[in-house]
């Protein structure tokens, strides 16, 4: 969005839901910000293998922001071309929100085994799906099992079929590309050579070198 | 595990295998030939049930490579079969999010009926998924990203009347050219009934 | 009324609104949704566009919508007819007309608001006065008047001179309705006897695009097409054709440099005005098809008879064109042949008589193969609309002939230019079966040709209209009276056999005047022979007949135009 935007809906300091316990700071971020975050985070979700912690609060924010913004449209008069380029602005972004949740419900519903198994691993605090991802992908997994059952499984001898040779894995080792945000140290690459990450440099890795990176922030999957 | 000798290479089983191969590519279904599988997975399973009891009182190791063979006929059947399901199910999704949660009278008859609760109740997973936001989200729609606000679309065929959010009804009947909101028109066009006029 | 101004009172107030175009089937008005339908994108005006064939599609399309939407915009069709009276609209419905028919309908012409008409009054030739054609019935009430006056009067001496006064004054009252009605009678047959074409409605919407400053070279080429088609077919004279070009001239100059900047690239979009040959199609075809097709090259050499045929092989030979050149393709002949080949027409057209086939004309050029003449685009959208066979509607084929209007469906174009090459060839084999066979007769104000077979390819009024020029054109030159120069041809051929319907074209006579008394001579025929006859298309020369009717109809409009 572009800063006349800003001035046109009133600059609203977006806060953080949650803030009912007083000593939480309340992180205050505008709505501009607020974008970039989410473009960021929709890039990393499409480019990496596995699925990634979920940004709920921002996509909650974002929608809030949405229905705001739909709503102050409303008053301006049709034919106002201002009113088309909004317009078109949000359709974009509403593009963004929908197309990073699909792709982590295409995620989901490719490797349900393998994230549920992961997701039940981690800890509370650690957690990269929401409740409602949860539930999706354990009732998804449920009805394909019982499909295979029902059609094909109960027909033949029970111990014929290893549900453990069925789980599909994402490649943790494929590579991406990434820019670097914040230089933090140096890696080793699979050739035993060491990258130094240093500010605004791009590099190719596998995935699984630079996972826990992605996670804090410090590099952005281009 | 087994090795099995390459020798013995029963015509008849191979011959089923390659049937399903073919019908891994089709949605059609062809519920006939996935019994002959799954018949032959229990066929092979009790022979080699019978040969490892036979093994029990011969000790004969001439029996393993056959055993062996079966084994792996067994689990080879087991996949392919799943992944034959497998696969109609990942169609019966596209279907989802192309077209929308009710099933047209063609592609309802090439499916089964555990197929058909499937597919509802995967329709149903995904708008609980959905209405989970607040106002819910409809996450089937902006599947492309918008490049204009309207667009000129031609109909294809007779469709009655369209009410747009602006309150305007616009009479879609079979060759005609309408300029409308993208939005408006998305579901449609996946749907057939109009094509979009590229200029 | 009239709307003059078409930015403030007709463009502005479509802003935000949403509007329905209903357009005839003709080429003009292809074209002149193109450049409408470009112009309505950039305000984001909604509209739905439906293409419709006659006065029934008019009414049907109109009673489909009239709930829907209140703003209507009639393109080439509808200008003719009174509105408000065919289609009964609501209060709150307009219509805005854009018609290149005329005579406009006094009723539109009078209207108060709703039905506007995108033109100027100036422009229109000698539309009567409102007080001579409409009258408020005034007269009625002073006469009832009279009458209570009669058996009230008070006073008996003065009852009887009274009495023969208002007698006498009521005598000259209608006297004087009798002789303005007669007056406004003669007014109105003189005013709507012909029927005949004004500027074309695409050009008429490339000013407006001009005066938005949204003008491109695509538009102003769409409007140049739209202007060759009027004379291609013969709807306006030479004479207002070539001034339009050179108001187009002017445009055109100003759009080439305005696009490419001050060099321009082969490739670059490009319009060109030059002379160029009355040859139908021949940069698409080879040279001796394109001569033997083409109306006014066959008609001067006769090229259906042998002689004809001699007299070609002739001109090639002058033109230093050798026949297996002049059989290819126009692309594949050699270069030097190709480039000198319109100074070699140049040079000899004077030996055989054909001093007219030259003619100012426009050709578009964009990336290194195309090069198009306005021309052509015309025969082959004429073609594409009219290839209306069992599993194509006629609403289809419209849609497909605006498809291939725009440069990026260049394969399209090229199908019509296909299809035109069939529809040119069969029209003169057609001709030569006539002339030779002697079907053409004379009924004595006109002449007539009814054919008997049904041939698809003229079932439409486009293609019964392109054979029945040359038809008129051929006989001509074949005949040796002198008195056929003036007659007007008719021409029929049955288009339904299972319900035995003809479908019956009237063109003027050759020359330039090119107004078509037709359309109220065949209305006045059908009355007066009480044939079945249906007058749906907006060009009011071209009627469906029933085969039996034929007959009697020719004659009642033999005893018409005797007159």
């Amino acid at each position: 969005m572009s800063d006349d935007e800003l001035q046109l809906f009133s600059e609203e300091r977006v806060s953080n839901d949650g803030n009912d316990s007083e000593d939480m700071d309340e992180e205050l971020i505008t709505p501009q910000k607020l974008l970039q975050r989410i473009e960021s985070a929709w890039m990393n979700e499409k480019h990496s293998p596995d699925i990634l912690p979920f940004q709920g609060e921002m996509v909650d924010l974002m929608l809030g922001q949405l229905a705001h913004m739909e709503e102050n449209l409303e008053a301006i008069d049709r034919n106002d071309f201002r009113k088309i380029t909004h317009k078109m602005e949000l359709e974009r972004i509403r593009f963004i929100v929908a197309s990073y949740l699909r792709c982590r419900l295409q995620k989901l519903e490719e490797f349900t085994q393998h994230i549920l198994t992961e997701e039940r691993k981690r800890p509370p605090d650690k957690k990269r799906l929401s409740d409602a991802e949860v539930k999706f992908a354990e009732d998804f997994f449920e009805s394909v099992e019982r499909h295979f059952q029902l059609l094909a499984l109960r027909h033949i001898p029970p111990n014929q079929d290893d549900i453990t040779k069925r789980i599909v894995r994402p490649n943790l080792m494929s590579n991406v590309f990434f820019r670097v945000v914040k230089s933090c140290g140096t890696v080793v690459n699979t050739n035993d050579e060491e990258v130094e990450l240093l500010e605004d440099s791009q590099h190719m890795l596998p995935y699984q070198l630079i996972s826990d990176l992605i996670i804090k922030g410090d590099i952005q999957l281009i | 595990m087994f090795d099995y000798s390459r020798s013995c290479c029963d015509t008849y089983h191979c011959g089923s295998i390659h049937k399903i191969r073919e019908l891994i590519l089709n949605i059609i279904s062809q519920s006939e030939d996935l019994r002959a599988v799954l018949e032959e997975i229990n066929v092979a399973f009790q022979e080699n049930h019978q040969a490892a009891l036979q093994y029990q009182e011969t000790r004969d190791k001439t029996i393993f490579p056959m055993i062996g063979y079966r084994h792996a006929l067994l689990q080879r059947n087991v996949r392919c079969a799943l992944a034959y399901l497998y696969n109609r199910l990942l169609k019966l999704k596209e279907v989802r999010w192309h077209l929308g949660p009710t099933l047209s009278a063609d592609v309802k008859e090439a499916l089964t009926e555990p197929e058909i609760q499937w597919f509802n109740n995967y329709s149903k997973l995904l708008a609980n998924y959905m209405m989970s936001y607040p106002n819910g989200i409809n996450l089937t729609a902006n599947i492309k990203p918008p490049k204009s606000l309207y667009i000129e679309v031609k109909c294809l065929a007779d469709h009655g009347k369209l009410e747009l959010e602006s309150g305007e009804v616009i009479l879609l009947q079979k060759d005609s050219i309408h300029y409308l909101p993208s939005s408006e028109c998305e579901q449609l066009i996946r749907q057939g009934i109009l094509e979009h006029i590229i200029n | 009324m009239f709307v003059q101004d078409l930015r403030q009172e007709f463009y502005n107030l479509l802003i935000g609104k949403r509007v329905i175009i209903i357009a005839n089937s003709d080429v003009d008005s292809i074209v002149a949704s193109k450049i409408l339908q470009s112009l309505f994108r950039n305000e984001q005006i909604i509209f739905t566009f439906v293409p419709i064939m006659g006065v029934k599609g008019l009414k049907r399309t109109f009673d489909d919508n009239k709930n829907d939407c209140n703003i209507f915009l009639l393109i080439n069709c509808g200008g003719c007819l009174d509105l408000i009276d065919l289609l009964a609209p609501e209060e709150n419905i307009f219509f805005f007309v854009c018609d290149s028919h005329r005579p406009l309908d006094l009723c539109n012409i009078y209207s108060d608001s709703q039905v506007r008409i995108l033109g100027d009054p100036k422009d229109e030739e000698e539309i009567p006065q409102f007080d001579e054609i409409f009258q408020e019935s005034e007269n009625e009430d002073s006469e009832d008047d009279e009458n209570s006056d009669i058996f009230d009067g008070d006073d008996p001496e003065s009852r009887p001179s009274t009495n023969i006064e208002k007698f006498e004054k009521r005598m000259k009252k209608n006297r004087e309705k009798r002789e303005w009605e007669k007056k406004r009678d003669r007014i109105l047959f003189n005013y709507s006897q012909n029927s005949y074409y004004t500027r074309s409605s695409a050009l008429v919407f490339f000013e407006l695009a001009w005066q938005m400053s949204k003008d491109s070279l695509d538009l102003l080429w769409w409007a140049i097409v739209g202007v060759t088609e009027q004379l291609l077919m013969g709807k306006r004279e030479s004479s207002t054709y070539t001034l339009e070009t050179q108001k187009i001239q002017s445009h055109v100059t100003r759009l080439n440099t305005k696009m490419n900047g001050g060099g321009s690239t082969h490739t670059s979009i490009r319009i060109t005005y030059e002379n160029d040959l009355y040859l139908a199609l021949y940069r698409h075809w080879s040279i001796r098809e394109s001569i033997q097709n083409s109306v006014y090259s066959a008609c001067k050499m006769k090229l259906w008879t042998l002689n004809g045929k001699k007299k070609l092989n002739e001109l090639l030979v002058e033109m230093g064109l050798p026949l297996s050149q002049a059989n290819q393709q126009f692309n594949s002949m050699d270069l030097l042949l190709k480039n000198d080949f319109y100074q070699m027409i140049e040079k000899t057209s004077e030996k055989y008589n054909m001093n007219e086939i030259i003619y100012g004309s426009f050709t578009l050029q964009y990336g290194y193969k195309n090069r198009f003449s306005a021309a052509d685009y015309v025969y082959a959208m004429i073609a594409l609309m009219e290839q209306i066979e069992y599993n194509r509607t006629a609403e289809s084929c419209f849609l497909e002939a605006l498809e291939s209007v725009s440069r990026n469906k260049k394969m399209l174009l090229e199908t019509g230019i296909e299809k035109a090459k069939v529809l040119l060839d069969a029209v003169f084999k057609q001709v030569k079966t006539s002339l030779e066979m002697q079907q053409v007769f004379s009924a004595g104000p006109f002449l007539y040709l009814i054919l008997q077979e049904e041939n698809i390819l003229f079932s439409s009024p486009y293609g019964l209209s392109m054979l029945a020029k040359f038809i008129l054109n051929g006989y001509i030159a074949t005949s040796r009276k002198r008195r056929v120069r003036e007659l007007p041809l008719i021409v029929a051929i049955p288009v339904d056999s299972s319900r035995e319907i003809n479908l019956m074209v009237g063109i003027p006579p050759i020359g330039d005047d090119v107004k078509n008394l037709f359309g109220k001579a065949f209305e006045t025929a059908a009355i007066k022979s009480n044939s079945a006859v249906s007058q749906d298309f907006f060009d009011t020369n071209v009627i469906q007949i029933k085969q039996a009717d034929c007959p009697k109809f020719i004659d009642a409009l033999t005893v018409i135009m005797l007159r």
